[in-house]
């Protein structure tokens, strides 16, 4: 191979990497964590596009994270485990700040865009005391972005009119939330990697 | 009676409820740390805003920004200026450390609403619906379709549908437009008893060109506006003989004023007022009608005294429709329309006391007086007085018990409904 289609191959790949990060498969990686089933999901990227641009207009977003876990592929579900987090960026150090919401208040501050992602899913976990180890187990990650469709991230009290109920169902059909969803599975938990 | 209980509680939950919604408290933002350096408003003109808002808005300029607080600023934002959506946004500041609030008031380009839509049940004068469906395109043009049947305003039930379409010029200060309408009429034994002949019609068409000015809007939502038009109607009377057909015009002027001075919670008045002149200028009929109403609304807190008055005079030979009724859910409320003037009258003079107590949420308590007369020219007026009680919420709904005082038997009317 010359030297020219060496260079064309590797401009080629330079222009089409960020595009292939989006091609890369959402995969849920688990690991054992002092008893607590953890989960993470390094392909996936869900503070851009829209909701990026809201953050980066000042508003803070709730994201609920929602860990499953069933030993028969959720024909049932035998453990959940629900957290909320607010994100919000720091206008001024241009960095992701998020607290994870309910007793056991916990925040960070100053991360990247990957490390605020990675920060949620880090602090959701499912206990594993009592389930058996030999068994096959399927876990599920389930994110949903909460945040007031009406305020563009605040909170508004929209006074109910037939008009605004109109608007509202109107909304929901064309299914605003954002939500992703990631299965891992069958795993024995007595296999897992601390 | 059950239906007007069934209507009553579907009303109440639709319009006593919340929308589910959560809001992040200050603590969670990492920008509630800056000093707000500015407060902005973008879409619309901040002069649209009453006094008390603006002063509030500048009151945040130097303290830390506070999500909670911008997003209830936001929503009295969009509630004064009846906008669909006011987005706010955080800009950084000149300064280090400071932010700049922008609050972005959002209109739909295209809004479809329901506004001036309206449900109502009455003891005595049963249903009466108006849904209006308006398409309006921005600061360009609006087109509004509806349905109605309306056995409450009119002496008349008067059921049919009606479109109508204008522009809008110079910023909205001038709108053409036109609106058009069929209808049938329906009547009550005690009209028909009481109606002489050729004097009830059975259908009307109607077709009004309108032209509305604002000649003049003040600095805190004060405005003047100032209709110009003609109807044009046809009627096929309620008569013997086939096909009588007979039409009526008029020059039809409508002035009116509204101002809002303050807010909810600092003392919010809105003064209204509105004259409307009707003049025959040919076909079968050869009128002249005026009409009077003021109202003033004062709101602090959970108080809430309302005081109306209207007042009324028609002359000539004029069609069934252009004569008033009182006795219904507007004027006189608690006495029955067909026993006080089953065909209606030339002259009306009503007025209404209101006091509401907020209870909970939107949810208000209030009593009201209404007094007024309904007559015709030549025949004394006899002053009626009624009394009530009821439920009504910010959005629209009611729920009155209303009572004629008068010497005898005490008859209560149910009313209830809900404009949207």
């Amino acid at each position: 191979m010359n030297i020219t289609a060496r260079l064309f191959i590797l401009a080629a790949l330079f222009v089409a990497i960020p595009f292939l990060r989006g091609w890369a498969p959402t995969t849920l990686a688990i690991r054992k964590d002092d008893g607590v089933l953890r989960v993470a999901a390094p392909n996936l990227h869900f503070l851009e596009g829209r909701t990026l641009r809201r953050l980066q207009d000042g508003a803070g977003l709730v994201f609920s994270l929602q860990l499953s876990l069933s030993a028969d592929q959720f024909r049932t579900v035998s453990r959940r485990q629900v957290e909320r987090f607010v994100v919000s960026f720091d206008l001024w150090e241009e960095k992701f700040a998020v607290v994870r919401l309910g007793s056991g208040k916990q925040e960070a501050s100053h991360l990247s865009r990957e490390a605020a992602e990675r920060w949620m899913f880090d602090h959701t976990g499912v206990p594993l005391l009592g389930l058996k180890a030999d068994a096959a187990h399927w876990v599920r990650a389930e994110l949903r972005a909460d945040e007031p469709r009406d305020a563009g991230g605040f909170l508004l009290d929209p006074a109910v009119t037939l008009t605004r109920l109109v608007e509202w169902f109107g909304r929901a059909q064309r299914g605003e939330s954002e939500r992703w969803s990631l299965e891992h599975g069958p795993f024995r938990p007595a296999e897992l990697a601390r | 009676m059950v239906a007007a209980v069934f209507v009553a509680g579907f009303l109440f939950g639709l319009f006593s409820a919340r929308a589910f919604s959560w809001n992040p408290g200050d603590d969670t933002n990492v920008n509630s740390r800056y000093t707000v350096e500015s407060v902005e408003i973008t879409g619309a003109s901040e002069a649209r805003l009453s006094r008390g808002l603006r002063e509030e808005l500048r009151r945040y300029v130097g303290q830390r920004f506070s999500p909670e607080a911008f997003a209830r600023l936001s929503g009295r934002v969009r509630d004064e200026l009846q906008a669909r959506l006011v987005s706010p946004k955080l800009m950084k500041g000149s300064a280090p450390e400071s932010v700049r609030v922008v609050l972005d008031v959002m209109g739909r380009r295209v809004n479809v609403s329901t506004d001036r839509s309206r449900l109502a049940w009455h003891t005595r004068q049963g249903w009466t619906g108006d849904l209006l469906l308006t398409i309006e395109e921005r600061d360009r043009q609006r087109l509004s379709l509806g349905v109605f049947s309306d056995g409450d305003t009119p002496t008349e039930r008067f059921s049919g549908a009606k479109a109508g379409y204008s522009r809008s010029l110079l910023n909205g200060r001038i709108r053409p437009g036109f609106s058009v309408s069929a209808a049938r009429a329906q009547y009550d034994t005690r009209t028909l008893q009481a109606a002489g002949v050729n004097e009830l019609y059975r259908n009307v068409d109607s077709f009004q060109p309108t032209v509305t000015f604002i000649p003049w809007r003040g600095d805190d939502r004060e405005e003047l506006t100032v209709d110009v038009g003609l109807r044009l109607q046809r009627f096929a009377l309620l008569s013997p003989e086939a096909n009588r057909n007979v039409a009526s015009h008029a020059l039809v002027n409508t002035l009116r004023y509204r101002r809002v001075r303050g807010d909810v919670e600092t003392g919010r008045t809105a003064l209204t007022g509105l004259a409307a002149l009707a003049n025959g200028l040919g076909g079968d009929y050869s009128f002249d009608r005026q009409e009077l109403r003021g109202g003033v609304e004062h709101q602090r807190g959970g108080s809430r005294l309302t005081i109306d008055f209207t007042g009324g005079s028609l002359r000539g030979n004029a069609p069934f429709t252009e004569r008033f009724a009182a006795g219904n859910t507007l004027f006189l409320r608690g006495w029955n329309k067909f026993e006080i003037a089953p065909l209606g009258g030339t002259r009306l003079l009503a007025s209404s006391v209101e006091y509401g107590q907020s209870l909970k949420g939107k949810l208000e308590a209030s009593v009201f007086v209404d007094t007024g007369s309904i007559w015709n020219r030549g025949v004394a007026p006899e002053a009626r007085t009624s009394a009530g009680c009821g439920l009504r919420t910010r959005d629209g709904f009611f729920f009155y018990v209303a009572f004629p005082l008068r010497d005898g038997r005490i008859e209560p009317m149910v009313m209830t409904g809900a404009t949207f």
